[in-house]
């Protein structure tokens, strides 16, 4: 078996139309919830004063806001959209859609001053999603054209859509590993005094704008230890990322250790990564459905 | 789908997976140069460009959690005072929208632009419209914070400056505090200059943080919930801005 083959069997293995479906199900339905149930935030986002606007990405064709109505008017079609591209009516059309439109609404969100990074890979995601043929199975489109939400077929296609979406996930984790080793204290970021120092003043900003920090980041304040080992696994997590793409062993060890470091930061800082917590952001590296052997 | 024999449609009987075929090479540089698209943020942690400047959506190159802050932080916000000079922190939400992050980069970003006396009346025009309102009964947490907000009857932009030792410690009240500007609830933002001081507290930093120099007349900190009001600081100097009234469109109603 030559290398190319090798290859193209582990990043592109055969497998059936249900396994990219599942992840489409799980993300359009997560992304779904957690976007209509912020919609009265966005539509006051939308109504911010206009000094505050800063565009990013693909914002920045803007030089003002939409109009209040425009900005509301694409977020809400973006939500049927995606009711559409994730039941699989149309997909051909509303997946690449829904795409666009959730690339745009959240981009937009992003572009108030603050970039937050907790819906990145979730967009992602749904861009990769949009964009493959992930409606295959399970999905209107199929009941119509196969007469089975199930059909029973191998295609490299199927297998390849796991694999896009793991590599979204490791350059996020990766990039943010390198950040951290790229500042000012290099590797001795794993000493842990710079995550306590930034657990540090996220409780002290939330105390001061009227939130609340969290029981356990303060009471684990003092414990410079326990900070050192939650930094090296942290890092060891990150800058590990790409290892999780060279055996599906080490992706779900990563995918555990990558789980656990989000529901970390949820208990000590109290900054929910939704997306991350909900364990959907790693389905991918948990694949459905059988896959021809090598 | 697919009708290509090296991409059967159907698998009874095929055991094992079919041969690469020139669809499955251009797959993988498709997915080669995506990989690439996705990780090109991390250039501007080699090239000298300020990662902050060059951080986008969705391809980032997250940079929470890489700064060093030593021991301490000096943070603008907004404080709210009672009557009876209470220190009360009111809630982000009195600013404007999407979360307590953008609220505080927002406040920021106004108060390096000059612009602390529409935060003070953005914040002084919300409490005075939630004063239209009943006061809220109940134990929830909202209700709790509504009540206490209800007695806030002056509000400040200040700039203030914490060592997390002491802080955390129980002692809450900032080392040295910058005021921006202030506006009575329900009145008109002014913008001041002044400067208070904790004389309780070493500017250098507590004798456990990293940065302190020992020795330098430290005093152990208060208990939680005291040294928290105005008359607990020292007004170092006090200048008094030429007035600048700030009046801002009424904020939302609904929260």
């Amino acid at each position: 078996m030559t290398l190319v083959q090798t290859l193209v069997d582990h990043l592109r293995p055969a497998a059936q139309p249900v396994r990219p479906a599942v992840l489409r199900l799980a993300t359009g339905t997560f992304s779904a919830v957690h976007n209509i149930r912020r919609r009265d935030m966005f539509r006051r986002l939308h109504r911010q004063d206009e000094t505050q606007f800063t565009p990013v990405g693909v914002v920045r064709v803007l030089r003002r806001p939409l109009p209040p109505t425009v900005a509301d008017a694409l977020f809400d079609a973006a939500q049927a959209v995606n009711i559409a591209a994730t039941l699989g009516i149309g997909h051909r059309v509303t997946g690449p859609l829904n795409a666009a439109l959730q690339l745009w609404t959240i981009t937009y969100r992003n572009s108030w001053t603050m970039l937050l990074h907790s819906d990145n890979m979730m967009t992602m995601h749904q861009m990769v999603l949009g964009t493959t043929r992930s409606a295959d199975a399970l999905s209107v489109d199929a009941l119509v054209r196969d007469r089975t939400l199930l059909p029973q077929r191998f295609d490299r296609a199927y297998g390849a859509v796991p694999t896009v979406l793991n590599i979204a996930t490791c350059a996020v984790y990766f990039i943010s590993g390198v950040a951290k080793v790229r500042g000012p204290l290099g590797m001795r970021w794993a000493q842990g005094d710079v995550l306590r120092g930034q657990i540090a003043v996220d409780g002290l900003r939330k105390d001061l704008f009227g939130s609340a920090r969290t029981d356990a980041g303060s009471a684990l304040y003092r414990q410079k230890g326990l900070f050192t080992l939650l930094a090296v696994v942290s890092l060891a997590v990150e800058l590990g990322a790409p290892l999780s793409l060279v055996h599906r062993r080490l992706g779900q060890a990563f995918a555990l250790g990558a789980w656990g470091m989000h529901v970390g930061i949820r208990i000590v800082m109290g900054i929910r990564f939704k997306y991350n917590v909900s364990g959907i952001s790693y389905l991918p590296y948990f694949p459905a459905g059988p896959q021809m052997p090598r | 789908m697919t009708d290509n024999p090296a991409h059967p449609t159907s698998l009874p009987g095929v055991l094992s997976a079919p041969a690469v075929t020139d669809r499955d090479l251009w797959a993988l540089v498709a997915g080669t140069a995506l990989a690439a698209v996705l990780l090109s943020p991390v250039r501007h942690y080699f090239n000298g460009r300020d990662k902050g400047e060059e951080d986008s959506f969705p391809l980032s190159t997250y940079p929470m959690f890489s700064d060093h802050r030593k021991d301490r932080a000096r943070i603008p916000h907004v404080a709210g005072f009672t009557a009876e000079g209470e220190r009360i922190v009111p809630h982000y939400s009195h600013f404007g929208a999407g979360g307590l992050n953008q609220v505080r980069k927002q406040v920021t970003r106004m108060v390096r632009q000059g612009r602390a006396a529409e935060v003070a009346q953005r914040y002084a025009d919300a409490l005075a419209a939630r004063r239209e309102r009943p006061v809220p009964r109940g134990g929830g947490p909202g209700a709790v914070r509504r009540r206490r907000e209800a007695g806030i009857v002056r509000v400040e932009v200040v700039r203030s400056r914490y060592f997390f030792d002491t802080y955390y410690a129980g002692n809450t009240t900032p080392q040295v505090e910058t005021v921006h500007a202030r506006a009575d609830v329900g009145g008109t933002a002014v913008e001041v200059a002044e400067t208070r001081t904790d004389p309780a507290q070493d500017p250098q930093g507590p004798p456990t943080g990293p940065m302190a120099r020992s020795g330098l007349g430290n005093t152990p900190p208060a208990p939680i919930g005291q040294r928290n009001t105005p008359a607990d600081y020292r007004t170092e100097h006090t200048v008094q801005a030429a007035p600048r009234t700030v009046r801002t469109p009424a904020q939302e109603s609904t929260r």
